[in-house]
């Protein structure tokens, strides 16, 4: 049965994938491919190459890792506020398996997202006995006490320090096919991560979601599908950080385990609404383009008053946060699709 | 060894009497409002840097200006609660995305106002010097602590037995419901909680700090992961395990830096461990009563 439906499916694909390109979902997301496979080829200008792309390439990076702590925390429901712990362990296999160990990329990178899987049963096995805000706390407490044993006391010299693992090989020494892995590895992990949560297990993770106690009732084994969940957030978290060793050729304690990236986690995911994965790609964009502009626009003076911008660009990136929390609880990224697709059916005449 | 042993006693007394100050505050804004507070840590690292920045522009009076500060930061904590948290509390995710936030932005302006060099602010010891028992040095500073800590702690729990408003307090972290039909407005309670929270934390600060360090401003986290172990242990909500738990953790701290190879490494990782142990074999903590949830 299953096997008949798959193959109707793959024979009716160039319907199917058709059928979707005309709804306003799917051409949008079309559109949206086609300006990201565009973007490398518009100008063969050094700062554009060298400068400009690798920030697409970073912001794709941060989507997937935003995408993934909206899976474990919009969809299942498991608030982490540690989601640096998988990105961080994830780069440090992968920076140690090339620079001490001479494995090849790839298998390192592979290495790393399983260390990352690895950890997150690890983690969520005693976080998950607790519930909501505990849940996030016990996270967060976990992430800060990692990088602090990373980065400081005597043990630190045996994780390497404050220093980290330098000089590890970039994925490619041309920014425009770094820039084509990562695009098509985020690709990739949003159709995994969406079939995911539109799948039996996604569901299963949203009964959790909304309502623990019920889904116990109904059969499921809560405890193992939270466990799952950690581990295949974990997966894609440690795939973003693998690669974002690889993007920086380095890794540091403050740079890979870092509270802050639990933050930009959170603030991505949280600017394009949770539960919506895609929300995370388009928080990624913005909060990654958004610190381009402000370390551009660098010192202004006005007045007698010198403000360097680039200093606040966190401060302001809370300030953001706290006003999407408090104001737009859904996020932006819906309520702008809702306006966008009322205004496209009044185009098409519908 | 007998002086690594005193300094054992020492150390876990002043972290004890610093922890059960932060921890406490942070357990009754949990315990009434069912609020994780995760700005806590930063309302105390906040004070420290106030008390930097502050003689810049204010006669010189060291009291008057760490008074002017614990009041600036109560007052903080009172409208982190009105324009913040009061509107999202029936969400739990809300108020942790929230006051995470909140917690960020402190740290990042503090960040940008004094980077992340390390100060001192010992000009607002109270008590200043050493005291020599024959051989061993005790500094003023932390000993003045550790009895202003009892004292303020005692002082606290007469205040949530006796007053009318700790005993509003009480009630409506017992059923919420309940409290607001006799008449307690559930919000002012919940308002005055958090104010008396952050006035907890600035305290320990203004206490603390002047013969410590400020250490950067990322160093609220650490203290606000110090009182989640704390309450774990104690209970959370349970303001006599906040104390005790407090006590315990800053001994247990202590200990592992002074007697354990590596030790101030593996200081770090206590609360880790006293979190995951408490989870796994008794997750209500010592003085729990309530399921944890």
């Amino acid at each position: 049965m299953v096997k008949e439906k798959m193959k109707e499916k793959i024979n009716n694909f160039p319907g199917y994938l058709k059928s979707w390109g005309t709804t306003f979902i799917g051409g949008l997301t079309i559109l949206c491919l086609i300006i990201l496979t565009v973007i490398p080829f518009l100008s063969n200008d050094l700062k554009y190459v060298y400068v400009f792309l690798p920030q697409f390439t970073l912001a794709m990076i941060f989507a997937i890792f935003a995408a993934s702590w909206d899976l474990l925390t919009g969809i299942s429901g498991q608030i982490s506020f540690g989601h640096a712990i998988f990105f961080g362990v994830a780069g440090y296999i992968c920076a140690y398996f090339i620079d001490y160990q001479g494995f090849p990329t790839w298998v390192a990178i592979v290495l790393g997202s399983l260390g990352a899987v690895f950890f997150g049963l690890l983690i969520g096995i005693p976080c998950l006995r607790l519930k909501g805000p505990y849940l996030a706390l016990g996270t967060l407490a976990f992430s800060l006490i990692l990088l602090k044993l990373f980065l400081q006391g005597s043990l630190a010299h045996i994780f390497f320090g404050s220093e980290g693992i330098s000089g590890l090989p970039s994925l490619s020494d041309d920014p425009i096919i770094e820039y084509f892995i990562i695009f098509i590895f985020t690709i990739i992990s949003f159709i995994v991560i969406i079939q995911i949560s539109k799948s039996k297990l996604g569901t299963i993770f949203k009964s959790i979601r909304d309502d623990e106690t019920g889904a116990d009732a109904s059969g499921i084994n809560t405890t193992k599908y939270k466990v799952i969940a950690f581990m295949i957030s974990a997966f894609f978290a440690g795939l973003a950080g693998t690669f974002y060793a690889l993007y920086n050729t380095a890794v540091n304690p403050t740079g890979n385990f870092g509270t802050l990236n639990s933050f930009f986690a959170i603030l991505m995911a949280s600017l394009g609404g949770l539960t919506t994965i895609t929300g995370a790609a388009l928080g990624a964009f913005f909060f990654i383009f958004l610190e381009y502009i402000l370390i551009e626009i660098g010192v202004i003076e006005i007045g007698n008053l010198i403000i360097d911008v680039s200093l606040w660009k966190f401060a302001i990136f809370a300030l953001i946060l706290i006003i999407v929390v408090r104001f737009a609880e859904r996020g932006i990224l819906r309520p702008i699709l809702e306006h966008l697709k009322d205004l496209w059916d009044v185009l098409m005449g519908r | 060894m007998e002086a690594e042993i005193i300094n054992f006693l020492f150390n876990g007394t002043v972290n004890g009497a610093i922890f059960s100050l932060i921890a406490l505050g942070y357990s009754l804004v949990y315990g009434v409002g069912h609020i994780m507070n995760l700005a806590h840590g930063a309302f105390f690292m906040l004070t420290g840097y106030m008390l930097l920045w502050f003689p810049s522009f204010l006669p010189e009076i060291p009291w008057l200006i760490a008074t002017i500060v614990v009041i600036f930061v109560t007052i903080i904590g009172g409208l982190a609660y009105i324009i913040l948290i009061k509107p999202l509390q029936d969400t739990s995710v809300g108020v942790v995305l929230i006051t995470f936030g909140l917690a960020f932005f402190i740290q990042e302006y503090v960040f940008v106002l004094s980077g992340t060099t390390p100060y001192s602010v010992k000009e607002f010891k109270i008590i200043d010097g050493v005291t020599k028992i024959p051989s061993f040095s005790f500094i003023n500073q932390f000993i003045f602590l550790i009895f202003a800590s009892l004292i303020i702690v005692s002082v606290f729990a007469l205040f949530i037995s006796k007053s009318k408003l700790g005993k509003s307090i009480r009630a409506v972290s017992q059923d919420r419901e309940a409290a607001s039909l006799m008449g307690i407005n559930t919000n002012r309670v919940l308002l005055y909680t958090l104010m008396i929270s952050a006035f907890l934390a600035s305290i320990a600060a203004v206490l603390y700090l002047p013969a410590a360090a400020l250490n950067g401003p990322s160093m609220g986290w650490g203290y606000l992961t110090n009182s989640f172990a704390v309450v774990i242990l104690g209970g959370m909500g349970s303001l006599v395990g906040s104390v005790v738990g407090a006590y315990i953790v800053g001994y247990v701290t202590s200990f592992t830096s002074i007697f354990i190879p590596n030790g101030p490494s593996w200081a770090h990782l206590v609360p880790i461990i006293i979190i995951v142990i408490m989870l796994l074999i008794r997750p209500q903590g010592i003085f729990g009563k309530k399921e944890l949830r």
